[in-house]
């Protein structure tokens, strides 16, 4: 399964891959921000997408919405990581079409049961 | 906050008090032409120097306030810098250090390495390298706290400031809804305390649905 890691601090980027890879995800990808992840969203198939949502110049969220808004990609499972834990977020997120919202800081067991969800 | 902010808003407390000792010098100029009055204007040009006189003093006393609340010699902006700099190099240190244990844990796990009293010393150097990288909350936290102090005394300062200035606090509000983010900007808030109605993963399950 190929997987995206989305976050603009590559601490975070390298926690999340050494998570995926504890649990067996061994074939993932990094980018630094939304236009990043976007092109490489456009350029390859990826079966998973876990993103952050605040980054700069595209956001988590305007990715999200610019991939249910491309028909080839629109059923790309798609969860936000983020530290944004307000209601008003988790709300926005889940209209906007996330598949699964984990709030920073979160736990391998989170992160596994989250993937286990979207992937079934 | 960035040095460059920093020195911005240094910048523009200098200007405020510049124009304000403008002010001044201009109302103390027209009250020396006021000691030649024509005989027939006396009392109300008399009544118009009482009010020019309260109003230089009370601008004497703000530009006083503003000169007061110029930052500490202290750049803030480099002290968090300093701070973003170590706690990223204290993580990727330590996420080092524990991939190195968890390599080596993994092939005495499955009985594939080489050398396993080798791999049993890599995982005891690497926790101990892991314990002494924990000392970068040490120096990070001695950092904050002197950025803290230094926010007090400014956050004190310029409350004086308010209240000489008689800014009422509704004023404050409204200043501060009319420049409040909308729309998706308003939702970037950063992690948030419960108190700040931040949520915990099981309530944005029961959100998520």
């Amino acid at each position: 399964m190929k997987i995206l890691v989305v976050d603009d601090y590559p601490t975070m980027r390298r926690i999340v891959r050494n998570l995926l890879d504890q649990i067996g995800y061994k074939d993932v990808e990094e980018a630094g921000n939304g236009v990043e992840a976007l092109e490489k969203i456009k350029g390859h198939r990826y079966d998973l997408v876990i993103s952050d949502w605040n980054m700069e110049p595209m956001t988590g969220l305007e990715l999200l919405k610019n991939v249910r808004g491309d028909a080839a990609l629109a059923k790309t499972p798609f969860i936000m990581v983020t530290a944004e834990s307000k209601a008003e977020n988790v709300v926005a997120a889940k209209q906007a079409g996330a598949s699964q919202y984990i709030v920073k800081p979160f736990t391998a067991e989170t992160l596994k049961a989250k993937i286990a969800s979207v992937i079934n | 906050m960035t040095a460059t902010s920093s020195a911005e808003g240094q910048f523009g407390l200098v200007r405020i008090a510049g124009h304000l000792a403008a002010i001044n010098g201009e109302i103390e100029r027209m009250l020396g032409l006021g000691l030649v009055p024509e005989r027939k204007a006396a009392d109300r040009l008399g009544r118009a120097l009482d009010e020019m006189w309260a109003m230089s003093q009370l601008l004497a006393e703000t530009r006083a306030e503003v000169v007061g609340l110029a930052p500490p010699s202290t750049d803030l902006g480099d002290v968090l810098d300093a701070v973003v700099v170590e706690t990223e190099k204290a993580a990727f240190e330590i996420l080092r250090q524990a991939e190195r244990a968890q390599a080596a844990a993994g092939r005495l796990h499955d009985g594939t390495s080489a050398d396993p009293k080798h791999d049993l010393e890599a995982v005891n150097e690497a926790a101990t390298a892991i314990v002494l990288a924990c000392g970068f909350q040490d120096i990070t936290g001695q950092r904050v706290r002197k950025v803290l102090s230094t926010m007090r005394q400014i956050e004190a300062r310029v409350s004086a400031l308010v209240e000489l200035m008689g800014i009422r606090p509704e004023e404050t509000r409204a200043q501060q809804a009319a420049t409040a983010p909308a729309g998706e900007a308003s939702l970037l808030n950063g992690p948030s305390s419960a108190a700040e109605g931040g949520l915990g993963q099981s309530a944005v399950d029961d959100l998520f649905g």
